[in-house]
């Protein structure tokens, strides 16, 4: 199989939709540090836990954005550039 | 993959799956909604308690964002909120991909939150009040209003399509490789907690973007 544009298309593809999942370690580290306040925060108020999961909810929920951003990134690149490309590979051009 | 297959055609106007599916939903829970409506009495029975449920759910949720003016907002919130919950547990069943997962209808439902959430901001504070709201504390900081203003439709439906969209592919993959009992717990675990999830989150920032304008 030559190494022609397709396969270079398809590698840096490969690598960019990895390097953008990077992005994922962010929201990781940012929800998991506001579980543990809002437990923290359960256990010196325990009547407070329903507001206290609604808010966690919603800050997780902003907090993911970022990764979610970067999953978008990296599903437009394969599918916009290595998709089309994939097929004719396939077929063994 | 991620444009759903076109099944017919009405005129010029494409149908695809996910549309098809997406008002079967919409039929499903106005028949719902219809058949938990008829003859209430003062005393809840059955059937009663699980709408009266659904029902003060989105009030306590709305009550807290938007305080007074909740019932202005309440049909269109909650709508939302059942729409959004039911299309992403729908996902669930075999063969049956959420309409969620599909670009069209997170943005649509983003960008009529976006409507909402700017006209009552005018209506509630005034044209001119509004406008100089762009340009608060510094004319320099416009722009990043701007942007501020225009991210959130966008981050909006970002966050409900990537979730949904994040499932179906890991699905999809993984159903490819172990065909029969892995993909079980999978779907359970994306469609069911997660879609769950992101309903209750699309519905709270639903309520919060509103709220934000009016205060």
């Amino acid at each position: 199989m030559p190494i022609d544009g397709a396969v270079i298309i398809i590698a840096a593809v490969a690598i960019g939709s990895g390097l953008a999942m990077i992005a994922g370690i962010g929201p990781g580290i940012g929800e998991g540090y506001a579980a543990g306040k809002a437990l923290e925060a359960i256990a010196r108020q325990p009547e407070a836990e329903g507001k206290i999961r609604t808010n966690l909810i919603l800050g997780d929920a902003i907090a993911e954005s970022t990764g979610i951003y970067a999953l978008a990134v990296a599903l437009f690149l394969i599918f916009t550039f290595a998709l089309p490309l994939f097929s004719r590979l396939l077929a063994g051009e | 993959m991620l444009i759903s297959p076109v099944l017919f055609y009405v005129g010029t106007v494409p149908i695809s799956v996910t549309l098809v599916v997406s008002m079967a939903v919409s039929f499903v829970l106005v028949v719902l909604g219809w058949w938990l409506g008829r003859n209430l009495n003062e005393i809840p029975t059955g059937k009663q308690h699980v709408a009266e449920l659904v029902v003060l759910f989105f009030k306590d949720l709305l009550v807290g964002m938007l305080g007074d003016r909740w019932r202005g907002y309440y049909a269109f919130v909650a709508t939302i909120g059942i729409y959004v919950a039911a299309a992403n547990l729908v996902g669930v069943l075999p063969g049956v991909v959420a309409p969620t997962s599909d670009l069209s209808i997170p943005a649509a439902l983003a960008f009529m939150v976006f409507l909402v959430a700017q006209s009552s901001g005018i209506r509630a504070k005034g044209l001119g009040r509004y406008l100089r709201e762009f340009i608060e504390p510094m004319p320099i900081l416009f722009p990043l209003n701007l942007i501020g203003t225009l991210v959130k439709p966008v981050s909006h439906a970002f966050r409900l399509f990537g979730n949904m969209v994040g499932g179906v592919i890991l699905i999809g993959v993984i159903s490819q490789i172990a065909r029969f009992a892995v993909p079980v717990p999978l779907l359970g675990w994306f469609n069911l907690f997660m879609g769950a999830v992101q309903a209750f989150v699309f519905t709270l920032l639903a309520a919060a973007y509103i709220g934000e304008t009016m205060h």
